[in-house]
């Protein structure tokens, strides 16, 4: 077989990774390994299974660099990336992501319905996608909303590298869940206040962890639906991120024309998305693909968006100016309102 | 950023990007259930044309689509999208690399890991395929290359992909059977697809090697070591084991009967 055939199906099997370290992370298996190095017997028996499935375990995560064996002594031990990731605690710790991506995993079985037939077949948005309560298990809408907030700080912080918020006094994130990226924009720009505007039973969570993290001073948040409910006013920049790419064009534009309401003359409307359609001069990178399988699982409409449909949905909208800033896998799209 | 900082960024995304690699057999699967890439294969076509031919909504085959440019599988050519050399050596039904068939093989034990929690918990077997004739031929000449025994002569037993997949107590109840009919002096060859040193050092690549064979058998992934206890156990003697140079892969087991 030849190198490139064997990096194709290595890739392809690459899927037994995450199950590996969904199972090590419920398990605690390096947190035990941690306080103190010891056998596959004795770690079964510790976690009350049998010795085969541990040992298989055990030289998963081995492969991975994330445990050791010591052959002389018969006896597992964490890496220093075992522990850095792995270890409860651990200010690196990736149980949250690994959980998230599992539970996405444990979806994607019902592939085909979403392609065939358009269905939602990972119901964890819907809630959000629909604007009702979701029905689903607490824990999984924890995990659901933990995620988000996650990655919300790597978000504001794409979001700071190409917009300035130097002069910008009052923000409003449209859709900003628990205020993560309003959050990560206020903690470097003092003199910035905001607001989430989000659903209602978003919005009570949210109220509660401003207060934890002492933003109450800055911070305020609003219940409301973005399409239905008249928008606060007062915001030179209203924001939304990863909203709007799982609506279809006309929700899209109908948002913008609520957004051109709400702002004052050269107010801006600033959209940070991922999962861009590709062109010929700006593939779709490497790093990128899961986003869309992600897109076809959790929504069913909507997706993906070229550079030019963004541009040419916020002009329909009513924005005077506009401007894309594309980087990798995100881009951010400006309207300026006249 | 500092050294550190930057290196445990680096690791983070390398985790991060292999757990999130698991969507990829997704996307290939679906890429062969609908033909996708072979519909592109004689001239470039929009998402509305290959919507259209493949009878699927627009909006899932540009998901798809825009996925597998990411994949580098396709590329796009103006409004229109083309199997890239990649794409045409491994999706392609002509081409003798072809990986449908891998894919469909692999798609199957996706599905079945979903509920892997019960073979941690409760030693299920979730999955199980049909042993393959190509695996086996590639395990019988790697012997035939290896040993000094030539594996058609009747004072020979070979176990072929065969015993990895059994229990320890089956195999050695199998090579007990297997020392009983042989002659005095007599010679056993176990070939197995998958092989670890003594040191349970697996390339990274190779996660997947133990969890498979514990997901679809009441095997293991064996060391030497365990190879050795195996045969002795039989009653057979000398036993030597052969593994590959680097880390993982053939693994060959020589004993005799004494």
């Amino acid at each position: 077989m030849s190198t490139e055939a064997a990096d194709f199906e290595s890739r392809a099997r690459a899927f037994y990774d995450l199950k590996i370290l969904a199972i090590a992370y419920e398990w605690d298996v390096v947190t035990e390994l941690s306080r103190g190095a010891m056998s596959a017997r004795d770690l079964a028996a510790k976690l009350e299974v049998a010795e085969r499935p541990v040992t298989a375990l055990l030289m998963g995560l081995g492969a991975m660099g994330l445990v050791r064996y010591e052959q002389d002594a018969d006896r597992w031990e964490p890496t220093e990336k075992g522990s850095r990731f792995m270890v409860t605690g651990s200010p690196n710790n990736m149980r949250d992501v690994v959980r998230f991506a599992e539970w996405q995993f444990d979806a994607l079985p019902r592939l085909r319905e979403a392609v065939k037939d358009r269905t939602i077949v990972w119901n964890a948005g819907a809630h959000y996608l629909k604007g009702k309560q979701a029905t689903g298990e607490q824990d999984k809408r924890d995990v659901f909303d933990g995620a988000l907030d996650v990655s919300a700080i790597a978000i504001g912080k794409s979001v700071m590298t190409v917009f300035d918020f130097a002069n910008v006094k009052r923000v409003m994130d449209v859709g900003g869940n628990l205020g993560g990226v309003l959050g990560t924009i206020m903690e470097k720009f003092p003199g910035v206040h905001g607001t989430v505007f989000d659903l209602p039973h978003v919005v009570e969570t949210t109220k509660r962890v401003i207060e934890k993290r002492g933003f109450s001073e800055r911070m305020t948040a609003v219940a409301g639906d973005m399409n239905s409910d008249t928008w606060p006013t007062g915001y030179d920049v209203i924001l939304t991120t990863r909203v709007l790419t799982t609506r279809d064009p006309h929700e899209i534009v109908h948002v913008g024309k609520k957004a051109l309401e709400a702002l004052p003359s050269g107010g801006r409307f600033v959209i940070f998305e991922e999962h861009l359609s590709g062109d010929e001069a700006h593939p779709v990178p490497p790093e990128a693909v899961w986003g869309y399988v992600f897109m076809l699982i959790l929504s069913d409409r909507g997706g993906s968006y070229s550079r030019d449909e963004w541009t040419s949905m916020l002009r329909e909208a009513g924005f005077a100016k506009t401007e894309v800033i594309a980087k990798n896998k995100w881009a951010v799209v400006i309207g300026t309102k006249a | 950023m500092t050294d550190k900082k930057s290196e445990i960024a680096e690791e983070r995304k390398a985790l991060f990007d292999r757990m999130y690699a698991f969507h990829e057999l997704k996307l290939l699967a679906m890429a062969f259930e609908w033909d996708l890439v072979q519909r592109l294969a004689t001239e470039p076509k929009s998402i509305a044309q290959l919507a259209a031919d493949a009878a699927l909504p627009e909006r899932s085959v540009n998901l798809i689509v825009q996925a597998l440019v990411g994949m580098r599988v396709l590329h796009q050519v103006g409004s229109t999208f083309a199997p890239t050399d990649k794409g045409r050596r491994f999706m392609l039904a002509s081409s003798d690399e072809g990986m449908r068939d891998f894919v469909r093989v692999a798609e199957s034990q996706f599905d079945a890991l979903v509920n892997l929690r019960k073979t941690m918990a409760e030693e299920a077997i979730l999955w199980s395929g049909p042993s393959s004739p190509a695996v086996a031929l590639k395990l019988r000449e790697a012997a035939r290359a290896t040993l000094d025994v030539p594996l058609d002569r009747n004072d020979v037993v070979t176990f072929i992909d065969e015993l990895g997949r059994k229990s320890r107590e089956d195999a050695v109840a199998l090579l007990r059977k297997a020392a009983s009919a042989l002659p005095s002096g007599g010679h056993v060859v176990i070939a197995e697809e998958h092989g670890v040193g003594d040191d349970r050092r697996l390339p990274p690549n190779d996660a997947w090697v133990p969890i498979y064979m514990v997901m679809s058998s009441h095997g293991e992934l064996r060391t030497p070591r365990e190879w050795i206890q195996i045969c002795t156990e039989a009653g057979l003697g000398g036993a030597r084991t052969f593994l590959p140079s680097g880390p993982g892969g053939v693994a060959l087991i020589h004993a005799r009967k004494s």
